[in-house]
């Protein structure tokens, strides 16, 4: 499995590369009022609304750092594959081939289990996990329909 | 992070391939870009905390509509030769190739210039600026800006090759930009040209491939 590697405090986290529609540079996102702390805000991608998760924040690890290579990974959403949900996280740099996890069953922790890799620790995030866990919080405002 | 050596920084400058390649490590890594410490300074490159205007620049640009990729591109490596600026589509195109001198063939002169041996294979090298009517100066008095080089092309199981005097890029051309070839073109030009577009304030001739292989069956026998 091809995975995109990145760093959300001191998690070194895989995401596999199928389940990500594009990484964009970070962008300067609108608060949304009334949202979860963890939601950092949304922004125009493309003519659409895109919400950004900060998985930094999602996690307690603190602020997302302003780095370069903090940057936005575009996932399309499991029942919607058109609306696409952005996730904040840094270091995200780096492309590697990983062996194929196993099937488990689903819940657990966030950024998914740990698993061994070479002398460090790996999570293999699910992006379906989040977007259960998360649910209907991750609503997409719709344009025009605000109060 | 990771334990990497303690390294000087810009190691690869010092004892890498840019400096005196004294570093232990090249024997493993043969280049510096293979190195893992070369990597990871690139990687603190990107720790750095992006520069002023950064966020708007890239919010603005991801907020405009993605422009709809126009299916009707042609791809077109353009050229010249003498003062004419011509295109052929990359679809016939076998390679770009350093000049070399044809070998004439006896009693045989005009629009065969002679055979070229490209990779151990002949082929028969055409004037194409004689099957065009184009004025060429003398290749030798190019001037020394001038690259010239050998192209050659194919269709089916023909193979042609020909000199330009100087081979740019592979530029795409939407079809719709293409306008029709100018009157004063000559009637021999006007044949195997598809169109007219232009590219940095030049007019580039689009040459039809089909067109301009069969001129060169007929008209070179």
């Amino acid at each position: 499995m091809l995975a995109l590697l990145f760093q959300v405090g001191a998690d070194r986290v895989a995401v596999d590369v199928r389940r990500v529609r594009e990484v964009v540079p970070r962008v300067r996102v609108t608060p949304a009022s009334g949202a979860p702390g963890w939601l950092a805000g949304v922004f125009v991608y493309r003519g659409r609304v895109v919400p950004v998760v900060d998985l930094h924040r999602l996690t307690g690890a603190g602020e997302c750092p302003p780095h370069l290579s903090s940057r936005v990974i575009l996932v399309p959403r499991p029942d919607a594959p058109d609306e696409l949900v952005g996730l904040l996280a840094t270091q995200v740099a780096d492309i590697r081939d990983l062996p194929a996890p196993p099937a488990r069953p689903p819940g657990g922790a966030l950024l998914g289990p740990p698993v061994a890799d070479g002398t460090g620790v790996l999570r293999l995030f699910d992006p379906d996990e989040l977007f259960a866990a998360l649910g209907s919080q991750l609503g997409v405002p719709r344009p025009g329909t605000g109060p | 992070m990771t334990s990497l050596p303690v390294v000087p920084e810009r190691c690869w400058q010092a004892i890498g391939v840019w400096g005196d390649r004294s570093c232990p490590e090249l024997a493993k890594h043969t280049h510096c870009h293979n190195c893992p410490v070369f990597a990871a300074a690139g990687r603190r490159f990107l720790d750095a905390p992006s520069p002023n205007g950064y966020l708007d620049e890239w919010t603005a640009r991801l907020a405009e509509p993605e422009r709809e990729a126009a299916d009707d591109l042609i791809s077109a490596l353009v050229f010249h030769i003498g003062e004419e600026w011509l295109a052929l589509p990359v679809g016939v195109l076998v390679e770009v190739t350093h000049p070399r001198k044809p070998h004439r063939i006896p009693h045989r002169t005009g629009l065969l210039a002679g055979l070229v041996n490209v990779r151990g294979e002949l082929h028969l090298c055409a004037r194409l600026d004689l099957l065009l009517g184009i004025d060429r100066p003398n290749p030798d008095r190019q001037p020394a800006s001038a690259r010239p080089r050998m192209v050659v092309i194919r269709q089916g199981t023909d193979r042609w090759a020909f000199a330009a005097d100087h081979v740019d890029l592979v530029r795409r051309v939407p079809a719709a930009e293409l306008v029709a070839a100018p009157p004063t073109l000559s009637r021999a030009a006007a044949r195997v040209t598809r169109g007219v577009f232009h590219r940095d304030n030049r007019a580039v001739g689009l040459l039809d491939e089909a067109r301009l292989f069969e001129a060169l069956r007929e008209r070179v026998r």
